[in-house]
This record gives C-alpha cells, structure tokens and sequence, in this order.
C-alpha cells in the first residue's frame, strides 16, 4: 500500500461522503421578457427530478407539461402561450430556494409549480410569502396548510392526516381484522402517516398494534422487518412505505411468502402506479391501496382527453402525481383569465374563488380551496389489487373515489389569512 | 428470541453481509494493489444492476438472454469491468503518481458523470426485477423456512471469497499482484509489465463491483442512487477490515452484517448505527483495522 495512511484515508471517506450528489437541472424556458403583455406568460416548475424522490417529482412535471401543451394548442391563454422554465430542486430545500429566486428574478415567473415533499414545501412557502410569489405544491405538513398557511401559498394535495383517516375509513368499510402491524419509513412522513392510520383505526375500530416497524429511508434490506412482522401475525399490515423501499419490500417479502402469511396488506403511500408499473407480476394480489389518480377512472370525457393528451405528449399514461402537475396549470391558467392579469395580487384572489373541473374529480364536484385552508378539496381513489389482462402492472378492482370533503378535513384549520 | 429466530436473524446478517463483501472486496483490490480511491465504485455497482436488468428484459436480436438470470449476471459483470477497464486505461492512469486528492476528486467526478449518464439514458425511476424462478422457493428447516436466494447469495460470496484466497496466495498471479502492490519500482525492474497488471486488476475489482450489483438487483429496487448507499458501507468495510485485506474486507462485512441482525432483535433503532459504531470501536482498538498492517512512518 504506497503513500497513503489510515487517517488520510478516513478523512477522505468523510469528505467524500458529505459532498452531496449534484443532479442536472434544465432550463426550458427562453429569456425574452417575462411577463410582458403581449409575450408568453412564463410558469416555473421546480420540482425533483432525480435522486429517490424523482419518482414522484417526474410525473408532476410531465402533468404540467401534458396541461400547457393542451392549453397552447387551444390558443393560451387570452392569445399568450404559457411557457415553462424547469428546475430540478432535488428535494434539497435550500436548492429549491436558490432556484425559485432564479426564476422569479431573471425569468420573471408568475407562479411556481411543482412539488417535492414538506421540507421543501415549507422553504418555498416562506420564500414565496417574502418575496410576494404564488407557490403552487404538493406537501402532506398539515401545517402548511392549516396554522401555518400563507397568502401566497396554496397545497393540490390532502396532507397526511387527512390521507390516513380516509385509508382507515375505506379500511373499516373493506378490510376484516383487528390485528394490525405498521411499517413506515423512518422520517416524519412514515412516523406520522402510520401514527395518523393507528389513531383512525383505534377510533373506528377494537383493534390490537401487534407490530411498527420503522425502516431507515431506502436501507434496501427489509429481511428483519418481514421476519418481526411475520412473527406477530397480523391480519392487517399498514405500510406508507414508498419509491425504491416499496419496490425492495416487495421484491424480499415475496421471497419469504410474506403475502400468503398475512391477512391484507393495505398501502397508503398513495403513488400506487409508480411501483405497480415496476413491479409487474411480482405484485401480490389482493392488496388494498390508495392512489391519488388511477388513470383509468373515472369514466368520464375529461379523464379520457387528460390520458389522451398525456400519452400524445409523453408516450406514456399518466402516474399517480400526474394529476397534482394538472391540476396546478389548470388552476393558474383558469385564475389568469378571471383575474384578467397575472398581477399576483388579483390571481390569488381568483385562486381563492374559482372551482375547476379535473380528470379526478366526479361528475358535478369540481375542485376549489376551502375558504382559510390552502389546500384543495381532493380526491383519493382505492381498489383492490389484481392481475390484468389489459395491463402490464396488476390493475385495481372495486375501485372508489373518496372525496375528502368537510367529512374528513378538519373544520378549524388554525388558518387565518 | 427463539432459535428459529435467532438462526432466521443470523442468516439474514450473513447474506447482507456477503452482498457487501462483493461489493467492498474489488474495493479494497483496487485500494490495495493501485493505491486508488476507486469512490465510482458504488457507481460500477450501479452499472451491474442496470445492466442485468435491461438484459433481462431484452428483446430482438438480444431476446435469447431474456430470462437467462445465470447468464445475465456474468455478462452485467464482464461488461462492467469494461467500463473499468476503460476508466483505468484512459482516466485513472495519468493519476497514480499525484497526490491522493487528485485521485479521490477524479473518482468522485466519476461517479457524478456515471450517475447522470444513468439518469439520462435509463430514467430516474426505481426499477424492479424479480428473483429468478430456479430460486424462487423456500428451504425447509425443519424448524424454519428460509427463501432460497439469500442462502444462494451466502453460498456464490463465500465461493468467490475463497477463490479469491486462492488466487492471491497460491498463483503466480496472485504474487505478481501483491509484490507489484508492495513495489511498482522493483517490480518493473523485475520484469512485471505493471501498467497492464493495473488494468487488469482496475478490470477485475470492477468487475466484482458489477457482479454484487447484479446479484442485489433482483432483492433490490434499481435506481441511479443506488452506488451511493452501497460506497459508504462498502469503504466503512474496507477501513474495519483494514486497508487493501481481502480477509479484512470479508470479516468487516460479515462483522457489519451479523451485528446489525442481531442489534435488530434487541432493538430495531440500534441497527443503522451499527456500521459506524463497530468502525469507531475497532479503529479505537485497532488503527489499523481488524487485518490492517502497520505503516511505518517516512
């Protein structure tokens, strides 16, 4: 061994692995003139676009995508075309600011879409509010939305609370047992979701916690959680897992029979199209899961042009976050056109009135913010999980489209605005 | 705890631990004969996997390896030490003679440029394969089943530890590679074609790398991140075992692998600490490592 001792060596391992991964970011946007009357209204887009969050930062992205291009090719709006300037944030907040202030000040954005988890969330609401720019996102923090809601700060997903009491309803309704294991990534999303389900069910329900377990987030090793949670023999196993550790858990529990020696196996991670596609055949059957979207439902002319156009723009039909992306344009543009500017001031104001009609939502239930709530009233879908003969990945039966609604959003938020 | 539990949990430690004993062992060759700190080699890894499952699931004129797991894996891992190859030949050669940051900078780029290409080509989705129908099935224990393919990765590491043993103690090949590694200058002048014996060991620790990726993808999701969680407990296995020591690199990781199953059994929240408080205590113990040697001072 020449040259190089013990310490140098350690001290190289440490520096190494604190150097964070740096990811690509592109720019579709050009740089002629923001929001000029007459030009393209410019929209940032700064979401995650790789590392182990991609998953769901991508298909928001290509939902954006798919909404502009279908608005473009019907004229804009009010003549001008939108025209996107994309960042990949990594699910790095700081990064996230960093690039916000980019496009706001050198692309002169009028809003800022995307999403890309609670932490990143939380540093663009603040931004947002500081700097005066609409921030259109995806995060699950109740409070972001409730007491810590912000003007120019408005949510296209239910949060975590919201998600695991419709689950345990749907849950109480579909699924037979009282002994119920958990296992959730180990960060503030996982401890809370599984915390969320538990009381729900306690509440609905005699039920016995027989098993939580807690895996680190992507470990890629889930042998002796299976082991622990096989031991205590449950008949219902909760898991918010999501991403590559849904895909690993799966892929390991198959291998040990895992499915057959439970009784049901209920996903709440709700990105179900994002592994299922992955998974294909390796999928157990009779799973009970939640989805933001499932592309096939509802049976309704505006899902069946959203697929269409998705698959005309991406070659592909659109996953779970698609229709957060979506229904971030559809909003903004339809708030331009009521405001009849995209002074800030005026579009937020119609943000706050307007009801939109979306590829998720029933016939006759359109889409708005609640009034002192900066989140959209939205639509979860479930189903059980089984093979297909029209599809690659295992498909969803007895599919249901639940509305949170005043039933299971909360009366006092803590908003105030 | 059970036996049943006891022995479930020991065997789950030991075929994580083998997984990472491939992955570490090219690591330490390398370190070891080169001197380099290979840090893309998480990234090789990544590139095994990749490859397996895109062979796999190939199609037209590469069709007839659809299916073809036994096949698959050693072509991801000859494919991969290509690449290595490549990198040795072209890129980590003009470096050996500067000083180890030039090195660990280069190899760090490595893995930016490796990871983004993933990203380009493949996407940034997770992918997902699943364990070859020959091992799909269960062993009966008498007391406890256990599946086939962790028992299967336990068997292929321990029968690559040992051929490795072998070849490093008892072939011509093996001395050739250790004395070029104790000294490039007598070596040369012994006749050694050191340069080649470089590239060949860069192609051969890569292709390890290659390999334990391809084993750990169908277990596994498949992501361009994935080298970046595998180099950590990788080079944590390398410094434990001790710098450039193949027993080094197998005890470190089965030491790893067995702590943490057991450390589960008592309590689940000790289990991720594990890797960095064995490589705390050992380096307290022992600076050098478990198998390290001395280095004395110039």
């Amino acid at each position: 061994m020449r040259g190089l001792d013990r310490r140098t060596y350690v001290k190289a391992i440490a520096a190494g692995s604190t150097i964070g991964m740096a990811g690509c970011s592109s720019n579709n946007g050009s740089s002629d003139g923001g929001d000029g009357r007459s030009g393209p209204i410019k929209v940032g887009v700064n979401t995650v676009l790789s590392g182990p969050f991609s998953p769901y930062g991508s298909p928001v992205n290509r939902g954006i995508k798919t909404a502009v291009q279908e608005i473009n090719d019907n004229g804009g709006i009010e003549g001008r075309e939108i025209e996107l300037v994309v960042k990949d944030n990594e699910a790095d907040p700081n990064k996230a600011v960093t690039l916000a202030r980019e496009q706001a000040e050198q692309e002169n954005v009028v809003a800022i879409g995307g999403g890309a988890g609670s932490s990143v969330g939380q540093a663009l609401s603040e931004w947002g509010e500081r700097e005066g720019v609409i921030i259109l996102d995806n995060a699950f923090l109740p409070s972001l939305t409730g007491e810590d809601c912000r003007r120019h700060y408005f949510s296209f997903s239910t949060d975590t609370v919201t998600i695991q009491q419709m689950t345990a309803a749907q849950v109480e309704k579909n699924v037979e047992g009282t002994r119920i294991a958990g296992v959730a990534p180990d960060y503030s999303f996982g401890r809370s979701s599984w915390n969320a389900f538990k009381d729900a069910m306690q509440e609905r329900r005699d039920v016995e916690i027989v098993s939580e377990q807690f895996p680190e987030f992507l470990a890629g090793d889930f042998q002796s959680e299976i082991q622990a949670i096989l031991d205590a023999e449950p008949d219902i196993v909760h898991s918010s897992l999501f991403s590559g550790d849904m895909i690993s858990f799966i892929n390991q529990a198959n291998e040990f029979d895992f499915f057959e020696q439970i009784g049901t196996y209920v996903s709440s991670s709700t990105t179900y199209l994002g592994w299922a596609t992955e998974l294909g055949s390796s999928m157990p059957e009779d799973a009970y899961v939640s989805c933001w979207y499932y592309f096939p439902y509802p049976d309704r002319q505006i899902n069946k042009d959203f697929v269409e156009k998705h698959r005309e723009v991406h070659g592909s039909s659109p996953q779970d976050s698609a229709a957060f992306g979506y229904a971030q344009i559809k909003f903004l543009a339809k708030a331009i056109r009521e405001a009849g500017s995209t002074n800030t001031d005026d579009v937020i104001s119609a943000l706050e009135s307007i009801e939109v009609d979306l590829p998720n939502t029933l016939e006759g239930q359109p889409q708005a913010f609640r009034p002192n709530h900066r989140v959209r009233n939205q639509a979860l879908s479930f189903g059980w999980t089984t093979e297909s003969d029209e599809y690659d990945f295992y498909e969803l039966t007895e599919h249901e489209m639940v509305v949170a609604g005043d039933k299971f959003l909360p009366e006092d938020t803590g908003c105030s605005l | 705890m059970d036996i049943a539990n006891l022995v479930i949990a020991l065997l789950n430690g030991v075929s994580n631990g083998m997984l990472l004993f491939l992955a570490a062992v090219g690591l330490t060759l390398i370190f070891g004969v080169l001197g380099v700190l290979n840090f893309a080699h998480g990234s090789l890894y990544m590139l095994g996997a990749y490859f397996t499952y895109f062979l796999l699931n190939s199609t037209g004129k590469m069709g007839f390896l659809n299916g073809r797991f036994w096949v698959v894996i050693f072509l991801a891992a000859i494919l991969v030490s290509l690449i290595g190859g490549f990198i040795e030949r072209f890129i980590i050669r003009f470096v050996y003679d500067h000083d180890h940051s030039f090195q660990l900078i280069l190899t760090f780029a490595l893995v930016l440029v490796l990871d983004n290409a993933a990203r380009i080509f493949w996407g940034t989705h997770f992918r997902s394969l699943s364990v070859p129908d020959s091992l799909a099935f269960q062993v009966d224990f008498i007391l406890f089943t256990y599946p086939a393919y962790p028992l299967f990765l336990i068997i292929l590491g321990s029968g690559i530890g040992v051929m490795l043993w072998a070849i490093f103690n008892y072939t011509r090949v093996g001395k050739v590679i250790r004395a070029a590694a104790e000294d490039r200058g007598i070596s040369n002048a012994l006749g050694i074609n050191v340069p080649r014996l470089f590239t060949l060991t860069f192609i051969f620790g890569s292709a390890l790398a290659g390999l334990a990726g391809a084993l750990a993808a169908p277990y596994q999701s498949i992501s361009p991140a994935m080298g970046q969680s595998i180099i950590i407990d990788a080079f944590i296995v390398v410094v434990l075992g001790g710098l450039g020591s193949f027993s080094g690199a197998f005890v470190g990781a089965m030491l790893i692998g067995i702590v943490q199953a057991i450390s589960f059994q008592i309590n689940p929240a000790l289990e991720p600490i594990i890797p960095f408080a064995l490589m705390a205590g050992i380096l307290l113990i022992r600076p050098t490592g478990i198998f390290g040697k001395e280095i004395p001072n110039d």
